[in-house]
């Protein structure tokens, strides 16, 4: 039928952990504009265990290169389309990932989106190196401030788990990371304080748990949160480093309101009638194209800064927390320990290789089932080639599997030049149309 | 019950009228770019009348196509990949694939017995204009695209150029005009990477037989030959192949109506 | 010199050959950080997988259009059996081309075995060559129960003889290039460095002494034309294609830093008590390509040196459309060859080389540096 109507409305309500979060999003960007007057360090880098360490330096302030990206090309079109021509005039290639090239851009052209001059770096640490970029930039950064770095690798290899070789990759890891440790010593001038990053460790543990149960409540029908607001929330504590007791009562908040959520039926989508996973990184620029599904009653329930992180496989296929989630990590007493601890979940990670097409493939068949998805959008990135290193893997199998999938090809997280919306739109509605699904009418 | 059905593409409209299940009428014109609002109305009455009908005197109208939602005399709209569908099962019913290769895109749509799609896969943005680009080509070979493809089937060359991109299969066709390729060899060389750039549109999913060839490519028997050698695959080509949308369309119209 | 051409004829035909005569397990690599050492030593034959165009478009079923011609012609050759005589395949973290190939390859393509070297990037950190040192050893086991045979210190030995010989052989024929008319173009040493990576280094040694020995007596060209590099992606469709073009237009390639050129050779094992660690070392120390220069760079020094050592008056910076690391890598190059007034001319190709447009470019470049 091609006029279609609600079959059923759920109850909504907008979150109350939000402003809370904004709060705290705040106290984060408040550290970096007042950093020269309380004289912290800015440090500039990819993901790494190091932005968990910055407790034990209160003296830093760790600033990830993405999600900074990602609010600058959600800010404006004009400017980060500023930025990457200017990274591309010094002689950058047009496929560097577009996180870097705007965050980079905007370090060439010392302007914040925020307004004002592009606050210097003071250090470079990169790590994880799950893409040449990531890697890359730290070297740019470094040169163009003429600063330390610092760098950790990220090895990974493809087989079955061989404990004897990954032990060896990991000490390697290990006794990198600690080196950071040391490192950052030297370029402050300041010690560690041990007791508060073992403390901040186990409390992070704590709220990773907190935000597996919050994911947890995802498999609920309806979903109590969407993922584009589960964006915002997801990157607090993670790439977004806040104080860290108030980042923990955050989640307890988000967790309590999840859980109440669903179990009160509360939707993040009144019209919930379709539920869909999508590809990461999302398109910053158009995150109104998850408000666009929700004409169809689609919601999408990836939050792909979540995973099933802390999350085990049950038989019936959901996903539950472990008993005793945290106690393990109760015995944590020395600075080694953290970060042997915090290494754990790599040594997983490590024997999927990188890419893992296989696996990521199987997990995002497990995640369908389990948070009950009907289709899967992944997105083609049409530079940074890290992020579209297995996403026609995927999109195969799941056509093998009679899932309904579709791909549609973005701007990686930069300027709009490759993006055309209006195709973007016509594509899903393709999708959702040619599963029978209309926009919904009262 | 009468219904029709308007396919608006980036080319051209097209028009179907259907009384109580059968053709009665229908047409085709160039969709005139940012005049295709008046294009499709000038079209649209120019189908009534050879159905000797008046508008009122049509249960509904589906319109389909990148211009769909310019038909503002259309009663609702529908994806071309479900109007698709539709037409060429109605025009073959054993049918399970068809690839819909127009002047930008190249859909693959696999189906059932039912008319439900399974998958479908677009083309990607890379070689997307490769229809615009063959025929900027038989420009500069100074023959019409129908021409290029009575040139090709003279050629037995294996030349090729690049089937990823326009713009780099257009240096290698300077190249070949400077080398003094014969014009037969360049033309299959172009034409056969339309074939190679809609054959890799095909492998990114999974098709069933038999498959059905609709859009306006389907006309250039070089294409079609090339892609028959390509696939290793007979395809069912309609004896209208553009209308296909629009028969789907007016199709999709008759349930709507009855429901 | 023509041998060395017509191995690169048919890169398949030595392989299948010298399995059908030694019984013996080939095994593919997608790149040179793999330490063909211990491969050797275990029996078994290493050989480069090449690249062609992917004129057919399979590979994009699985690698999105962004993957680089190459990654995207490595695997293509692998789904329509070309490299179907493969017993194993190998690769080592670096590009994510490559990479994204390998982990398809490995899906869709049957093999008896893989084997993948975490290869650091971290190339200045003491932890990350005792990982990499243990990787070693855990590679030597696989190989061992793979082959079915134990690697002996003496085999090792072997190996890093022979392949030491062919990489002083090498740099001999690279050396013979710093001349002022140089006796060996740039089309030939590329072919003698790239049919290196396709068969038995011990019997392509005897191939490369005979010519060495050949070249002393060969006649000096009177003109050379101008004196070029080539840096950036790997310059192959699997022969010398591109070299040769610019060679015909007044120029000679003197010297070039690609990954399957002078990369491929340019330093030798050490050898040491631990065998596995004077091997690992040997990869450790081998000149940065673009992928793996992310901390301290060198690469730029390195350049610049060869670029001096070599009297380059120009480089070609030839790159494939969507090689990320040497997109990455070039401005400050290309900086650096500015400051020392070095003529630089970008190149950029897909899967197919516009030789009419590439001929005018290059053309134009050497008249520029002539005048």
């Amino acid at each position: 039928m091609l006029i279609q109507r609600p079959e059923k409305r759920w109850e909504t309500r907008p979150l109350e952990c939000w402003n809370k979060a904004k709060e705290l999003r705040k106290q984060f960007y408040q550290k970096e504009s007042t950093a020269k007057e309380t004289n912290t360090f800015i440090i500039g880098g990819g993901d790494s265990l190091g932005m968990g360490m910055m407790v034990g330096m209160p003296v830093c302030h760790f600033i990830h290169p993405n999600p900074l990206a990602a609010e600058m090309v959600n800010a404006s079109d004009s400017f980060p389309r500023e930025c990457r021509a200017a990274f591309e005039a010094k002689g950058y290639g047009h496929d560097w990932c577009g996180y870097m090239a705007s965050y980079l851009g905007s370090m060439m052209l010392n302007r914040s989106f925020r307004g004002g001059e592009f606050p210097r770096r003071d250090i470079s640490v990169t790590g994880n190196d799950l893409c040449n970029f990531f890697f890359k930039h730290g070297q740019l950064e470094s040169e163009y401030w003429d600063i330390p770095m610092h760098h950790e690798d990220s090895m990974t290899y493809y087989g079955e788990p061989d404990p004897e070789r990954a032990n060896a990759l990991v000490e390697c890891l290990v006794a990198q990371n600690l080196d950071l440790i040391e490192f950052l010593e030297k370029a402050t001038g300041k010690k560690f304080d041990d007791e508060a990053y073992v403390e901040s460790f186990k409390r992070g543990r704590r709220t990773g748990v907190l935000r597996a149960e919050v994911i947890e409540t995802l498999q609920n029908i309806p979903a109590p949160l969407d993922e584009k607001s589960g964006y915002s929330l997801f990157t607090l504590g993670g790439l977004v480093g806040s104080d860290p007791e108030q980042t923990e009562k955050l989640w307890e908040m988000i967790r309590d309101e999840m859980r109440w959520r669903a179990e009160n039926q509360i939707a993040a989508v009144a019209t919930e009638r379709y539920r869909f996973k999508d590809g990461f990184p999302p398109p910053w620029y158009c995150l109104n194209y998850y408000r666009y599904m929700e004409e169809y009653g689609a919601v999408c329930v990836s939050v792909n800064y979540g995973g099933t992180g802390g999350l085990e496989e049950q038989p019936d296929g959901s996903y539950k927390l472990p008993k005793n989630p945290v106690e393990r990590f109760e015995n944590i007493k020395t600075r080694e320990d953290a970060v042997r601890a915090q290494l754990s979940g790599w040594r997983n990670f490590m024997a999927g290789g990188l890419p893992n097409p296989e696996g990521n493939s199987e997990r995002l068949l497990k995640w369908i089932k389990a948070f009950k998805c009907d289709g899967v959008i992944l997105q083609l990135q049409r530079n940074g080639i890290g992020c579209v290193d297995k996403e026609r893997e995927e999109t195969i199998r799941m056509v093998e599997e009679g899932i309904p999938v579709m791909n549609w090809e973005t701007s990686h997280a930069g300027s709009r030049t490759d993006f055309d919306e209006n195709r973007m739109f016509d594509q899903l509605d393709t999708f959702m149309e040619s599963q029978g699904l209309r926009k919904l009418v009262d | 019950m009468i219904t029709a059905g308007i396919d608006v593409g980036v080319k051209t409209v097209k028009i179907v009228i259907l009384k109580n299940n059968e053709i009665i009428a229908g047409g085709m014109a160039p969709s005139e770019g940012f005049e295709r609002g008046k294009a499709t109305e000038k079209l649209w009455n120019n189908v009534l009348k050879q159905a000797g009908l008046s508008e009122s005197g049509v249960d509904t109208i589906i319109a389909t196509g990148t211009g769909k939602t310019d038909v503002g005399f259309a009663n609702n709209n529908v994806v071309e990949v479900v109007a698709d569908v539709q037409g060429v099962l109605r025009l073959f019913p054993s049918a399970r694939t068809l690839i819909d290769t127009g002047a930008e895109q190249i859909r693959v749509v696999k189906f059932d017995e039912m008319g439900r799609v399974i998958n479908y896969v677009l083309n990607q943005q890379c070689g997307a204009g490769l229809g615009a680009f063959a025929e900027s080509m038989a420009r500069a070979l100074g023959v019409t695209l129908e021409e290029m493809s009575r040139l090709m089937l003279s050629s037995k060359s294996d030349t090729t150029i690049n089937a990823e991109c326009g713009v780099y299969a257009s240096l290698d066709v300077v190249t070949l005009i400077h080398n003094n390729t014969a014009k037969a060899d360049i033309a299959r060389a172009i034409l056969d990477a339309i074939a190679n750039k809609i054959n890799s549109t095909v492998n990114l999913t999974n098709i069933d037989k038999p498959v059905v060839l609709i859009g306006g490519v389907a006309h250039n028997e070089g294409i079609v030959d090339a892609l028959r050698r390509r696939m290793g695959i007979d395809f069912l080509i309609p004896q209208e192949p553009e209308m296909a949308g629009a028969l789907g369309a007016a199709l999709i119209g008759i349930s709507e109506v009855s429901q | 010199m023509e041998r060395f051409q017509k191995l690169l004829e048919d890169p398949h035909k030595y392989a299948k050959e010298w399995k059908e005569k030694t019984g013996g397990k080939v095994m593919g690599y997608f790149c040179p950080y793999i330490p063909e050492e211990l491969v050797y030593a275990a029996g078994a034959l290493p050989v480069r997988v090449l690249s062609e165009p992917d004129a057919d478009g399979i590979s994009y079923r699985y690698l999105y259009a962004t993957f680089c011609p190459k990654s995207r012609g490595v695997l293509a050759q692998g789904l329509n059996g070309t490299y179907s005589y493969l017993d194993g395949i190998s690769h080592a973290q670096c590009c994510e081309g490559m990479s994204g190939a390998y982990s398809s390859w490995r899906l869709h393509i049957p093999h008896e075995h893989e084997w993948f070297v975490s290869m650091p990037s971290d190339l200045d950190n003491p932890w990350a060559l005792t990982a990499l040192r243990s990787e070693m050893s855990a590679l030597k086991k696989d190989l061992e129960k793979w082959t079915g045979k134990t690697i002996t210190e003496e085999a090792l030995d072997h190996a890093i003889e022979v392949y030491n010989t062919s990489r002083s052989l090498m740099r001999q024929v690279y050396e013979l290039r710093r001349a002022a008319n140089p006796k060996v173009t740039g089309a030939e040493a590329f072919e003698m460095v790239l049919s290196s990576q396709i068969m038995d280094k011990e019997e392509h040694n005897k191939l490369l002494k005979d010519a060495i020995s050949k070249l002393s007596g060969r006649e000096k060209r009177d003109d050379n034309g101008v004196r070029l590099m080539m840096l950036g992606s790997d310059c192959d469709f699997g022969d010398a294609t591109l070299t040769r073009l610019i060679e015909s237009m007044g120029a000679t390639i003197v010297i070039d830093r690609l990954c399957n050129g002078s990369n491929y050779f340019w330093n030798n094992v050490i050898p040491q008590e631990d065998r596995l660690l004077a091997i690992t070392q040997r990869y450790w120390d081998k000149p940065r390509c673009a992928v793996k220069d992310e901390t301290f760079r060198r690469r730029v020094v390195d350049v610049i040196g060869l670029a001096i050592d070599y009297n380059v008056q120009g480089v070609i910076y030839n790159v494939h459309r969507f090689c990320t690391p040497n997109h990455a890598d070039r401005p400050p190059i290309i900086e650096a060859l500015k400051k020392r007034f070095i003529h630089f001319h970008d190149l950029e190709h897909d899967g197919t080389f516009p030789m009419g447009d590439l001929q005018s470019r290059i053309e134009t470049f050497i008249d520029v540096i002539r005048k």
